[in-house]
Formats: structure tokens, sequence, C-alpha cells
């Protein structure tokens, strides 16, 4: 143990303990020192909140996969054959969810797409792109309930909607099973692309603007240099983006459960067209108090999850490696 | 450095199409993102009658009606007390979205500050448990109800706490970030101030808080902008208490309630507006703060 200075010397070093090995013992004995306690208490704090809040409920949830509970007591968890497991591969509504959130998370992906073009446009430093940088980032510090209450307007069905005014149309856009995914969609990709927009301008930045200077030499044009040079540097940055729209979008909830609210029999929205596998994942949970079922569907939701976000993290570690 | 990159991208924009096909597309992307504002500003602005007796959408009222605004008071059939939901839902979403952010920011950050600045016994192991906590992922959503519910924190006026209390451990993702800053700040200055008689927490909140405001304001701002549109979590603890409903919340329930029968669009939209009108309030003041501690913040993860 260093025992010159409660402070570090600022190496760097996280194991200060074997910085110091290597010199000279220190003279004076180990004493207690009173930061120590404060130090370890104020550690201790998010250690002990993370076992509490994170490990405890994830246990739970774990175990209640395999069991019926009534009344959400633990108490009364009974093991039942992998019932819920014999449920889950024969729930074609699950398979529903699924199909209309991997839709939703093609919204993600469009977004991002939006968001590289954009950021593109403003790369160019024309006169009021940082201005306008700021003004895209509005949609998505707005709350996604104020948002979809924005859209149900431009949506309401009749003359009263706007879209249906500009298109000269009598759609009940939100009421109709075949555009209400559309709708959530629309919600989606308006509020996203913002947060893409200022990751990606904060990674043009960090490319090295010696590689245009070699690019121009040799005679590249723009085009080129953006193709050959600009993307293949973010890379690990779109790839990041595209990681979190993947996470993101299949726990799409917020959108649809505003737009398309829990009905009778806890439908969602016209032919259950609103149903994301978080809002599914919601309805048996809350409405139905099927929190062991809900459990199975949660799990096997992180099972598709964790196994996309492996492809994405695969994907970005080999554009990281292409950087050298 | 950027001066080069300047020079390419200038003799870019020369040609004199292509700066204005950029503009094109920029302004083109920003009248896209604005038309639902413009809506819902007009329609706020609007008469339910006129709304009513007009084919199509009304885009230019012809008197502004401040109906809206006053209805979303005057037609709250969720009122506490005589107090609007919406004012309520605000007030709750101040205390229920500031305690946490604010006293995990200040834990997360001594975390940080022990493990910059100290070297005491164990950190090592301390450290690498922090790294293990960025690595697993959290529970989120209605993956921890059933444990709340062991707790008893999801039936009466306890349904408030899985709202916050968690939050209040602070966070491995914080720590994680705020670390290099401290580790950054020079030692110099915590050894004047050790000398001059100062403790632990004195010389955090006296020296170390006030050298890293930006950083420690946008890891404030991430949390709040976090906890202010928080919609699933209130959802699922609080949809049965009316007295604890939190902004958002309360929105969505009065807007469904006033156009459930149709009508009354103005609001609806006047609701959402006022709803949205803080935090645009606050960006305008600190954007760059915001725009900092929601990209940084989100990488942390």
């Amino acid at each position: 143990m260093e025992n010159k200075t409660a402070l570090s010397s600022s190496e760097g070093r996280i194991d200060a303990g074997d910085a110091v090995r290597g010199e000279k013992p220190v003279k004076r004995k180990h004493k207690f020192r009173r930061e120590w306690l404060w130090c370890w208490i104020v550690v201790s704090i998010p250690i002990i909140g993370y076992v509490f809040f994170n490990a405890f409920p994830v246990a739970i949830s774990l175990a209640s996969m395999f069991t019926d509970i009534q009344h959400n007591q633990i108490s009364t968890m009974k093991w039942n054959n992998f019932a819920h497991f014999v449920k889950f591969f024969h729930d074609a509504k699950y398979l529903k969810a699924l199909g209309i959130t991997l839709w939703l998370t093609c919204a993600q992906f469009l977004s991002l797409f939006i968001a590289l073009v954009i950021a593109t446009l403003i790369k160019t430093k024309v006169k009021g792109s940082r201005l306008m940088q700021t003004l895209y980032f509005v949609p998505y510090i707005c709350s996604i309930v104020a948002v979809t209450i924005m859209w149900n307007q431009m949506f309401l069905t009749g003359d009263d909607g706007v879209l249906n005014t500009i298109f000269n149309t009598n759609i009940n856009w939100r009421g109709d099973p075949k555009y209400l995914t559309w709708c959530i969609f629309t919600v989606i990709v308006w509020q996203s692309p913002g947060y893409g927009i200022v990751m990606i301008t904060t990674a043009f930045i960090g490319v090295d603007p010696t590689l245009y200077e070699a690019a121009k030499i040799d005679g590249a044009n723009a085009w080129k240099q953006y193709f050959h040079i600009t993307l293949p540097q973010i890379a690990p940055m779109i790839l990041f983006l595209a990681l979190a729209g993947w996470q993101g979008g299949l726990a799409t909830f917020d959108a649809a459960q505003v737009m398309a609210p829990v009905g009778f029999g806890g439908t969602a929205g016209p032919e259950d067209m609103g149903l994301t596998l978080a809002y599914y994942n919601y309805i048996q949970g809350m409405s139905f108090s099927h929190m062991d079922y809900a459990s199975v569907m949660n799990w096997m939701t992180a099972i598709i999850n964790f196994a996309g976000a492996y492809l994405f993290l695969r994907l970005r570690k080999r554009a990281e490696d292409n950087l050298g | 450095m950027t001066k080069t990159f300047d020079k390419f991208t200038s003799a870019k924009a020369k040609n004199i199409y292509s700066k204005i096909g950029i503009y094109f597309g920029l302004i083109a992307y920003f009248l896209l993102l604005f038309l639902p504002f413009m809506v819902i500003i007009l329609t706020s602005f609007t008469s339910d009658a006129e709304i009513a007796s007009t084919t199509g959408f009304v885009w230019f009222p012809s008197e502004l009606s401040g109906e809206g605004y006053r209805m979303v008071f005057e037609f709250d059939p969720n009122k506490t007390n005589g107090v609007p939901s919406l004012l309520l839902g605000f007030i709750n979403t101040m205390w229920q979205t500031l305690l946490p952010s604010v006293v995990g920011l200040m834990i997360s950050g001594l975390a940080a500050y022990a493990y910059a600045k100290y070297d005491f016994p164990g950190k090592s192991k301390f450290f690498a448990s922090i790294i293990f906590m960025m690595t697993i992922p959290v529970s989120a959503g209605i993956t921890g109800y059933l444990f709340f519910a062991q707790l008893g924190w999801t039936t009466g006026g306890a349904s408030v706490l899985p709202m916050i209390i968690p939050g209040l451990f602070g966070s491995a993702g914080t720590i994680f970030f705020i670390y290099p800053y401290l580790k950054a700040l020079p030692d110099g200055v915590l050894e004047a101030a050790k000398i001059d008689g100062m403790g632990f927490f004195g010389i955090f909140f006296k020296i170390v808080l006030p050298l890293s405001t930006p950083i420690f304001l946008s890891q404030f701002l991430f949390a709040f902008v976090g906890g202010y549109n928080n919609y699933s979590g209130a959802l699922i603890y609080l949809a049965n208490q009316k007295q604890l409903w939190t902004l958002q919340l309360a929105l969505n329930q009065l807007v469904s309630y006033i156009t459930g029968a149709g009508g009354y669009n103005n609001v609806a939209c006047a609701a959402a507006l006022m709803s949205m009108l803080p935090l645009l309030i606050l960006y305008a003041f600190v954007q760059k703060f915001f725009i900092e501690g929601i990209t940084v913040g989100s990488v942390k993860g």
C-alpha cells in the first residue's frame, strides 16, 4: 500500500498499490486513515445499489420464468414444468409483435441514414449549419408522449387532419390496421435522427485532416474522399449508432402505447397492429398480471437483443481494425 | 488542423450548385421537422368551434383563441384537491427527477473522486467491480416489478419508491465517465487544500466540484432530461396513484380524456406544448451542455 500520501500521483494508474511496489519501502507503518473510511463508504454505495436494484430483480425475474406466481408474491412460486416455455413457443402473438417490432426497428436504421445524410450536409460548414444542428436536436429532447400527441394531430381522421388536408384524402390513419404501424414509424423517424446527427458530426471532426491532404495529392475528388476516407473513418461510430438503434428499436414502447392505448381484452390498437414486444410484455405483466410469463418473453427478447448486439459489436471491431 | 479541413470543404462549396443543394437539403429537413410544431402551435390558438365548423385543417385561425390553454386547467377530470393534473404532474416530475439525479450524481461523483484521488486499500478490487457492473445489463422496465412487489413498493404511496430509490445510489456508468476528468485535476491544488485542513468532503465540494462544473452539469442534464421525459416507468408504477402522476403520465391521461369523445384538439395541442416548454427553454439556455450530456451520456451506457 502506498502510505506516502493519500492523494495519488497523477500517473493514471488504477492499482496504485502495484505502482509503488518496486520502489523503496515506505518508512512509516500502515496507518489507518480516516479518508479511507470515507472512500470505502462512497465507493460501496453504488455497488450496494447495483446488487439490490439490479442483481436481485434480475434473479427473481429469471426464477419466475419456471414458476406460477399468484398476485406477484414470490412466496406463492410453484414449479410448473416449463409450462410458460411451452406457451411461449405456441404464442402467435409474440411472433406478430416480433414482426412489428423488427419493422419499427427499421425506423431506427432509417433515422441513422437520415442522420448520416444531414450530418454530411452540416459538414460542408455552410453559413448557418451550426444553428441548424442545434435546431435538429430539438425533437430528440421532446418527450415521446408530447411528440406522439403532436403527430396524432397530423394523423387526425376526417377533414381536420393535416395529412388528410394536404393529400386531400379521408383516411383514418391511426384507426386503420394498414396504417397504424406507419404512424408509429413516422413518429420514430421524426424524433430519432437528432441524436445521430450530433454523434456523426462529432465523429467527422475527429477524422485526421492529413488523410484528406494525401488524398488530394492523389487527385481524389470530394466524392471519392467521402467514400474512401470519411466513411471508413467514421464506420465505428456508425456501427455504434446502429447498435443503439437496434436496442432502442427492440425496446419500442412509448410511441406505440400512446398511439394505440390498451383496448378491451388487452389489444393494442386495431387488429393489435400497435403491439411491440415491450408493449406485449407490458400487457401480459401489468394488464393480465402474468408477470411470470412476461419474464419469459422478456428474456427471450433479451436473447434476440444480445444476438444482434454481438453482430454489431463484431462489425464494429472489424471496422476499427481496418483503420489500423 | 481544421484549417486544411475547411480549405477542402470550402473548395467543394465554391461550386454554387452544390451550395444551393446543401441549403435546400438543410432547409427542407428543417421544415419537415418543424411542420408538426407549427401545426400544434396553430391549433392550440384556434377555438374548438372554428376547428369543427371549418372543412380541412385550419391553417389561419380567424382569431387567436386562448380557449385551449384555459380548458387544459378547467376541463381537467384528474384534479387533486383542486390542483390541475398538469401542474401537479410538473411538481411531481420535478421532485421525483431532481432527487435521484442530484443525489445519484453526487454519490457517483464522490466515488469517482475517491477512485481518482485516493489510494485506499482494496481500490483495484472495487474498481474491477464497477467495470463488471458496466458490462452486465441493468434491469429496466417491468423486469424489476416482481422484486419491488415483494418490498411492498407497488401499492399506495410507496409506488413512488421504485422511481426514486434506485437512482439515489449512483451508477457505474456515471462514475466511469466522471473518473478521467477528476483524475486529470492537478494534485497540487488538492494537496494545498489538505494542508489547509480540508477533509475528504470539504475538498470535494469546495475544490473538485467547482473545478469540474461542466462535466457535472452535462451529466446532470442527461439524467434530468431522461427523468423528465420518462413515461414507461411512471406508467408501470404510478398509473393507479393519481396524486403521484408525473407530467408525462398526467399529460397522456388528460389528452386521451379530452379528445376521447372527439373534438377539443386545441386543448390537446395546448397541453402538449405546455409540457414541452420547460425543457425547450432550458435547452435554449444551456444547449451546449445538453448536447454534450446526452451524446456522451448515452455512450457510457
